[in-house]
């Protein structure tokens, strides 16, 4: 099973079907909110899936800082007592604002949007978008590969050679 | 690790780790510069105002695919200071390997023993040891004077014989070796333990 609760999973392996199944599930938030942008990513700031307007984002980037972030506001959180973390971050720019909640313990959903889309009817759908991923999650068998199936001996030789190569040493 | 087979991809992330000023961000900036620009991101730094490193500076770079999987490294440095504790601890959530930058200079050993120390036990919140753990060590800062020899360097920081590299990380010395080093170890434990 992908590791929804609980504690900080090792590794992560995410199948295509469950993949197809959360870009789905964020077309659709997408679309019912008029948003430009959603991204989901794993709370160790890997970027897995988004949807929406790409150009305008640098996934990488964005996934880091929104995992970083989250990490410091559940700290913060619980320097005030508020055990169970707070339920969403929100960003209010002056054309763009910044959704961000966390879907079980191991991965976030950073959303954008247009200043004129409410606040709350992206409320509505992060929370119903958030309980639809976690019943893929909850339901999603772990890969059946594994990462030894790929990184062998002759992968960390590959991989040294294409490293030499971009690093020109 | 995080393997996402639809895309193809296997992204690993590794962690700078060491004292203040020992040179964290300068291997990251040397990185950034030093490689073609399709195969990294942009540099994102979180520096205070005296340009020291508050929360993180994150790298991803790539390389071209191998065996069908494209292989992505995030690269992260935590913010040295002391005080920084909490913030080194978020940043080593999901590290898959380590390089402690050491500063070569003959005043900063306790710094550097206080920070090794601080990374052990970061790492064993995290079901880590530095002893079953892939790690490197650079002995930054090689150009100034009164360094401490390497191998007093050796006998107080690399109790568990891991690869060293020597480095002069402000004129790139040593730097991609560091890495190169680091992203091999961190693909030889996966080959053993995953």
């Amino acid at each position: 099973m992908l590791q929804l609760a609980e504690k900080p999973a090792e590794q992560f392996m995410l199948s295509t079907e469950t993949f197809n199944q959360v870009n789905d599930i964020l077309r659709d938030l997408v679309t019912s909110t008029r948003s430009d942008f959603a991204l989901f990513c794993d709370a160790n700031g890997n970027p897995i899936t988004h949807h929406g307007k790409q150009h305008v984002v640098n996934l990488s980037g964005l996934s880091a800082l929104a995992a970083g972030n989250f990490a410091a506001t559940a700290e913060m959180a619980r320097v005030i007592g508020e055990k169970e973390g707070f339920k969403f971050i929100f960003q209010e720019g002056d054309r763009r604002n910044l959704y961000l909640c966390n879907v079980g313990f191991n991965f976030l959903l950073a959303i954008i949007f247009d200043k004129a889309v409410a606040l709350g009817l992206v409320r509505i759908f992060a929370n119903k978008t958030v309980e639809n991923l976690k019943g893929v999650l909850d339901k999603a068998a772990q890969a059946e590969k594994k990462a030894s199936d790929f990184i062998d001996s002759e992968f960390g030789l590959l991989l040294g050679k294409e490293l030499d190569k971009s690093f020109s040493l | 690790m995080f393997v996402n087979w639809a895309l193809q991809e296997v992204n690993l992330k590794i962690v700078y780790y060491g004292p203040g000023l020992s040179g964290k961000t300068t291997n990251l900036e040397f990185i950034y510069h030093k490689l073609d620009p399709s195969l990294r991101g942009d540099l994102i730094t979180l520096k205070t105002r005296e340009e020291r490193t508050l929360y993180f500076d994150f790298l991803q770079l790539e390389v071209g695919r191998i065996k069908g999987m494209k292989p992505k490294f995030n690269l992260y440095t935590i913010p040295g200071q002391v005080y920084y504790s909490y913030s080194r601890k978020i940043i080593l959530r999901g590290v898959d390997g380590v390089v402690f930058v050491a500063d070569s200079q003959a005043d900063r050993m306790t710094e550097n023993l206080d920070s090794l120390m601080d990374l052990e036990q970061n790492l064993i919140e995290n079901g880590h040891s530095l002893e079953n753990f892939p790690w490197v060590l650079q002995y930054n800062k090689r150009d100034l004077p009164r360094v401490i020899p390497i191998n007093e360097l050796n006998a107080k920081l690399n109790f568990h014989r891991v690869p060293v590299v020597e480095a002069v990380a402000s004129r790139g010395a040593g730097v991609m070796e560091t890495l190169k080093s680091a992203i091999q170890g961190v693909v030889g434990r996966v080959q053993k333990v995953i």
